[in-house]
């Protein structure tokens, strides 16, 4: 951003930052009940916890879900939404400190977009100028830690994604092998690391050809949950949906930039 | 007897074990550890018992690999001071691995470890049962956590064992200890020791790899049970010529190159025209708590192609018997899921609201428990029992073919 003058900008990339906080936690919402969470295991299995204490730490979980996706619509209490980035960091905090954990610390930059989506939406809402410089400022951190934790992973060769590829393939009708998919994870991984570089050290204006492509990645990368498990996968791809809104607000924010700073200049 | 040839000076070789993996009917891998490495040990065994005079046995096994079992990351006890910090590596636990090969069906062999200071007591073990033999199989997973239950259930195990000549052997089903920690290993191996009876019979065991088993790449599962299924952990267990179970893993791809062994070990079976075609792994495709494991979109058209008979499933922690599933729908001619996991891990509530879970054709519960499965030429007989002895759910399969 520099030392551009933020003007005060439509509420459009506020409204999707608050969309993909809404669809994030009303899903993980829903999981969590479907399946129960991770931080239930961590208490009841790592720590000994009872399993009803246990499971009334997941049920008061799911309940500050809920309120945070509607309360990030509500002006006065918006900030009711930093509960859900809470319940996601306990989510994170247990994933990483559980003994079969496969990547830990992995998770904190896998996950930045769904913790920080709240927090992105509530600086953007604010009418003052320096919120909105901060949020565009997160958005930023946040993607490029989202591409390096998935990035690594990918280089990683990660079973699941090797198996999202496959599956893909196979039911396109194009029977791939393991090999290949390690290959193309090799190549998938060194392309989100340098997009994660390119969103963090080049210059914004410089990046909307970078956030469009983050966007469809990001996406196509959700999506993917579905076509390797069928519908029933939805929530795989609605917990995901700030991998693409976010950098879509992102863009937004900085095309307003470059229309207000062209008006200036003319 | 036993007590005089516990104390021999030459047991330095410790749980001495029997680990099935490709063909038990005709070879077997006997796995022992040591507090240092027994150089120069050598397995001795034969058809006949040689507790007494010069012990001559008439087969020789040598060591193909022995180590220091590998040192897995450490965790913080419940119970820890603020200030805990990781232990320095456990203390020395090395492996011997001993091939053996050219057996007999359905054959008692004994055997010996014989280290440089003399022959050690001597076990035996019947090789897997002759083709149509009716015998029973016990199947527990996620011994991790409780090693004191794991414990307590392998001594209801060996006394199973001793009263009833038919239980042929273990399927574990993974999560063997809660990290890859080598004292938590040698705790587990210990607890398994439970199992041999009295006057040294083993119980051979058929192991499956689980998520605990693998953080950091540690090798220690393979370690401990003489690479069952190489590097990949996953293989076809060919137990009589009409039972097979097959192993996979669910730590590694679910699509790739397991899927192509999937599909060519149901192939082959199909053209051997092999009986009972099971399928065994660690984490659920259709789970009583947790999320599906890949297996659901990579290994469940497979099984149901191949119209196998049953799968065996750990990891979620409580007690589980599927309706018979096929098409994602319940069905009479389909496959039904059991397991889940109790033989030490923590049990939690089932959810119950799952529809293979419900009516008459299933059941979920919780506790300390393993299963029994009997196979009879025509039936399996299947048994979920407490560690309390008590029988919580029963059913039987009948054969498809």
């Amino acid at each position: 951003m520099g030392k551009t003058q933020l003007p005060i900008l439509t509420s459009l990339p506020a409204a999707l930052a608050a969309f993909a906080c809404t669809l994030t936690y009303l899903t993980y919402a829903w999981r969590f009940n479907r399946y129960s969470c991770k931080t239930f295991s961590f208490l009841w299995e790592e720590n000994g916890l009872s399993e009803e204490l246990a499971g009334n730490v997941e049920t008061t979980m799911i309940g500050l879900l809920l309120i945070s996706a509607i309360c990030i619509w509500i002006p006065k209490i918006r900030w009711i939404a930093l509960f859900g980035a809470f319940v996601m960091l306990s989510e994170m905090y247990s994933e990483t400190f559980m003994t079969s954990a496969k990547y830990p610390f992995l998770y904190w930059t896998e996950w930045a977009l769904r913790y920080s989506t709240p927090l992105i939406a509530i600086l953007f809402f604010q009418t003052s100028e320096k919120g909105k410089l901060w949020s565009a400022c997160i958005m930023r951190l946040a993607i490029a830690a989202v591409f390096t934790g998935h990035g690594i992973k990918a280089l990683y060769a990660d079973p699941r994604f090797i198996d999202y590829l496959l599956v893909t393939f196979r039911r396109i009708g194009m029977e791939t092998q393991e090999p290949f998919a390690v290959t193309l994870l090799l190549i998938i991984g060194t392309v989100d690391i340098l997009l994660a570089a390119l969103i963090l050290f080049r210059k914004p204006k410089r990046n909307h050809g970078v956030l469009i492509w983050i966007a469809t990645w990001g996406a196509i990368t959700a999506l993917a949950r579905v076509t390797y498990g069928g519908t029933g996968n939805w929530h795989e791809v609605l917990i995901r949906s700030s991998h693409f809104l976010v950098p879509i607000a992102l863009l937004l924010t900085y095309r307003a930039v470059a229309q207000s700073d062209s008006k200036r200049t003319a | 007897m036993a007590t005089a040839i516990a104390i021999n000076a030459a047991d330095f070789a410790q749980n001495v074990r029997v680990v099935w993996s490709q063909k038990p009917q005709t070879e077997a891998m006997v796995v022992w550890d040591g507090d240092e490495i027994l150089d120069g040990s050598v397995l001795l065994y034969d058809t006949v018992p040689r507790v007494s005079g010069h012990r001559d046995y008439a087969f020789r096994a040598s060591v193909t690999g022995m180590g220091l079992y590998q040192e897995g990351p450490a965790k913080k006890p419940k119970d820890a001071e603020d200030d805990w910090a990781p232990p320095a590596p456990s203390t020395g636990f090395f492996y011997h691995h001993a091939p053996i090969k050219n057996l007999t069906p359905d054959t008692v062999y004994y055997l010996a470890v014989q280290t440089a200071d003399g022959i050690g007591r001597e076990y035996h073990f019947k090789s897997a049962p002759k083709d149509g033999q009716t015998f029973k199989l016990i199947y527990g997973g996620d011994s991790r956590t409780h090693v004191d239950v794991a414990r307590q259930i392998n001594e209801q195990i060996s006394q199973m064992v001793e009263s009833d000549p038919s239980i042929a052997g273990l399927l574990h089903g993974g999560d063997y200890a809660v990290t890859t920690r080598r004292d938590l290993w040698k705790q587990w191996l210990e607890a398994y020791n439970l199992t041999t009876t009295e006057d040294g019979k083993l119980l051979p065991i058929i192991p499956v790899i689980g998520n605990h088993d693998v953080p950091g790449n540690s090798p220690i599962f393979r370690q401990a049970y003489g690479y069952p299924g190489g590097l990949k952990d996953y293989y076809s267990c060919r137990l009589t010529p009409s039972i097979a179970i097959i192993c996979l893993n669910t730590e590694i791809s679910a699509e790739g190159d397991q899927r192509i062994f999937l599909q060519k070990a149901l192939t082959q079976l199909k053209t051997d025209q092999v009986k009972w075609q099971i399928a065994a792994f660690h984490k659920p495709v259709y789970p009583g708590v947790k999320k599906p494991s890949a297996g659901r979109v990579s290994w469940v058209p497979l099984f149901e192609e191949y119209n196998i008979d049953l799968v065996l499933e750990s990891d979620g922690h409580c007690i589980k018997r599927t309706v018979p599933i096929r098409g994602d729908i319940e069905a009479d001619d389909g496959i039904v899921y059991l397991g889940e996991g109790g033989y030490g891990a923590p049990q939690r509530n089932p959810k119950l609201d799952r529809w293979y879970l419900q009516g008459d054709n299933a059941f979920a519960g919780k506790g300390d428990h393993v299963m029994i499965l009997e196979f009879a030429p025509d039936i399996i007989h299947y048994s979920a029992m407490l560690n309390t002895g008590e029988i919580i759910d029963s059913a039987s399969f009948k054969a498809r073919r």
